[in-house]
């Protein structure tokens, strides 16, 4: 028995010496010479390799605007993670940051050791219908059959919605995967409801995309932001405010395109936001020029979206939710 | 004994096939004559539409419009994503290396079916091609570019953690195998614990195991690249299905042959290698075979930890805005390179089996 203990507090020990301390995931990105980014390992406009195998999507472009934040041009090393190994390999180290669709809760936030800084897209649920139906809002869904994905949380909360709407539905729940949207295309309801960024998806899966449309209506919060771990404020910090940075650039109209010339600007808030007025980096630890060098790089929050999500590309989604404030959006940047 | 193993053998095989014969075969009793009309009627129903979708209707060159204009399959999507598909996220402009490591691997295959008889030198073969490949893969040789490892993926992954993977279980089966046959209780217990608990996880739980422990008992310096690990899990599954495969062989043989060689005052490693293991393992050909042929499909839970397996960059390839909704090629792709990986194994195996029979047997 007494050898046992021993072995346990040996064991004990061993684990509690292995377990390093990287508590200042800034100082060993800039060692390592490069920012550890965990990405999708597929998901259509979010993250997924290009035909030349480099990451390519809204969530990739925010690792390469971390990146650029700390070395001034993006160096990232991509590393692709499923769903279950995701928060995984961010606890013991394997990523530095992850940037891959992650819905903030709070058991995760709280019980993980890993921590939410901010949240850069504003998902939900969303209707998918055939352009034929002539509807243009949900509420005109009136005895419309709806396809519902089985053992999701989108069955209630589509029935919550058309109740309160006191409007009547006939439900279709079907198994997740590719029967889901095959129902739908077969003609056996005429509205698919799940998450917007996935309808979106759905669509371009049909043989004809633009004889379906996705309502402008979003009925439920999916908050979706990168991931880092819990025990280093610092870097969660450069997260948080490289995301901001992307938010205000655009407020300010900051371009990738026009960055040279707003260097020369004389409005005081683009100066102070691009370091022309010294004190933007001190804080978070880097330089000066860090927002000028993510616009430069990724370009502010609208190319982001437009170019991987939005009407640039094949997903054509609408900016909804992830507009900016002023623009009946959701997106509000603290002041820099 | 020897006897016994070729009767069957020599009554299976072929004999020349003439017009008259060919019609008996197909039409020789009511019985035949049912299956065949069976096939031909299946043929009938399904031949044109396969055709039609396959060939007829598909589109080879040209865009996604083009595909769902044309209603076929879209060849023209797995000729665009075929370096996305064969070699995951790898670099474009070394691209020569993956290819060279699989010209490599093919080489091997096809010298080895020349000389079935040298197998242990043609294994020899395959691990040093296996090892030149990892080297050419990491870029580890003078004059080269290191990759990342979170850049590889495809086929080269599959075949070369298959070939380093069922080089080190092997040997670790046959320990094991070995182990759990000795009269030693300290040796033959864990042993077999490990064979039957290892038996009774799903492979999935290994790997991810595998993945999400092994960091956390280890200094990070030391084991942090995820193909090790995965390979690592692998490596330990299937080690125990072939000790079990052997085992019983082991069982099977007359424990007379063991003692004839210890009267013989040969000792116990001695007897082991040039006695008993080389009858064992001829006997459990087949099954060596089917564990091979598992790990080659096995490998595709790696995506799980996101290592991009053969399977797992061909759906990569999937999440392309431009090219929605044409997996059902890309499966059909995949399931043949699968394919054929499989078949040559067992090929390979039964050829070595033939070779060993009329061996025996003369």
């Amino acid at each position: 028995m007494k050898t046992f203990k021993i072995a346990c507090a040996t064991a004990l020990a061993i684990l509690g010496i292995a377990a390093p301390s990287r508590a200042d995931t800034l100082s060993t990105i800039k060692d390592r010479g490069e920012l550890i980014c965990g990405v999708h390992t597929g998901l259509v406009g979010f993250g997924a390799p290009d035909g030349t195998g480099q990451w390519q999507g809204f969530d990739a472009d925010f690792c390469r605007a971390f990146s650029a934040a700390i070395f001034g041009t993006p160096k990232v090393r991509f590393v692709p993670l499923s769903d279950q190994a995701r928060f995984t390999a961010l606890q013991n180290g394997e990523v530095d940051v992850l940037s891959r669709n992650s819905t903030w809760t709070l058991k995760r936030d709280t019980t993980l050791g890993l921590q939410f800084p901010v949240i850069d897209f504003f998902d939900g649920q969303g209707f998918l219908i055939r352009k034929s139906l002539d509807v243009s809002k949900a509420s005109e869904l009136d005895g419309a059959t709806v396809c519902i994905q089985q053992g999701t949380t989108s069955e209630y909360v589509v029935r919550n919605f058309f109740t309160s709407l006191k409007i009547t539905f006939k439900p279709v729940v079907i198994e997740s995967g590719t029967e889901f949207f095959s129902a739908f295309f077969a003609n056996r309801c005429d509205v698919i409801t799940s998450d917007v960024s996935q309808l979106s998806v759905i669509k371009l899966t049909s043989d004809k995309p633009d004889d379906y449309v996705v309502l402008p209506e979003i009925i439920s919060k999916s908050p979706l932001g990168p991931v880092v771990r819990a025990d280093d404020k610092k870097f969660a910090d450069l997260v948080k405010w490289t995301i901001f940075a992307t938010f205000t650039a655009e407020e300010l109209g900051v371009t990738s395109a026009n960055i040279k010339d707003m260097l020369k600007s004389d409005n005081e808030e683009v100066r102070n936001l691009l370091g022309v007025t010294p004190g933007v980096g001190q804080g978070l630890g880097l330089a000066d020029d860090w927002v000028a060098n993510v616009v430069t790089a990724v370009g502010n929050y609208g190319e982001i979206f437009e170019r991987n999500v939005g009407e640039k590309s094949p997903l054509k989604m609408q900016r909804g939710q992830n507009a900016l404030w002023s623009k009946g959006g959701l997106l509000y940047s603290p002041l820099f | 004994m020897a006897g016994e193993m070729t009767l069957p053998h020599s009554a299976r095989r072929e004999r020349p096939v003439f017009p008259g014969r060919l019609l008996r075969v197909y039409f020789g009793s009511l019985g035949r004559s049912l299956i065949t009309l069976v096939f031909l009627l299946l043929a009938v129903i399904f031949g044109p539409g396969a055709v039609k979708w396959l060939l007829l209707n598909a589109t080879f060159f040209g865009d996604a419009d083009a595909c769902r204009l044309n209603g076929g399959a879209c060849w023209a999507f797995i000729a665009t994503k075929f370096n996305l598909i064969l070699f995951g996220p790898y670099p474009a402009e070394s691209l020569w290396r993956p290819i060279l490591f699989l010209a490599l691997v093919g080489a091997v295959a096809v010298y080895g079916l020349f000389a079935r008889r040298s197998y242990v030198w043609v294994i020899v073969l395959w691990i040093i091609a296996d090892i030149v490949g990892f080297l050419l893969m990491s870029g580890d040789l003078p004059g080269l570019t290191l990759v990342d490892r979170a850049r590889w993926g495809g086929l080269p992954i599959t075949i070369g953690i298959s070939i380093a993977g069922l080089a080190s279980a092997f040997p670790l089966g046959v320990l094991l195998a070995l182990g759990g046959n000795s009269k030693n209780h300290l040796i033959s217990t864990p042993c077999r614990l490990y064979v039957d608990v290892v038996r009774g996880i799903p492979a999935i739980t290994v790997v991810f195991m595998t993945f999400a422990i092994i960091p956390l008992i280890l200094p990070k310096d030391i084991v942090f690249d995820k193909l090790f690990r995965a390979g690592v899990g692998l490596t330990l599954f299937t080690a125990a299905y072939f000790a079990e495969a052997l085992r019983g062989a082991l069982q099977a043989l007359p424990r007379g042959q063991a003692e004839a060689a210890a009267s013989l005052g040969i000792g116990y490693w001695k007897a082991n290698f040039l006695v008993v293991l080389p009858q064992v393992i001829s006997a459990s050909l087949q099954p060596i075979a089917n564990i091979s042929i598992a790990f080659v499909k096995n490998s595709s839970l790696l995506i799980i930890i996101g290592l991009f397996d053969l399977l797992g960059s061909a759906r990569s390839s999937l999440y392309d805005g431009n090219w929605q909704g044409f997996y059902k090629e890309l499966y059909l792709f995949v399931g043949l390179i699968y394919l054929a990986i499989c078949l040559f194994i067992q090929f390979y195996i039964a050829s070595i089996e033939r070779e060993r029979e009329t061996r025996i047997s003369r």
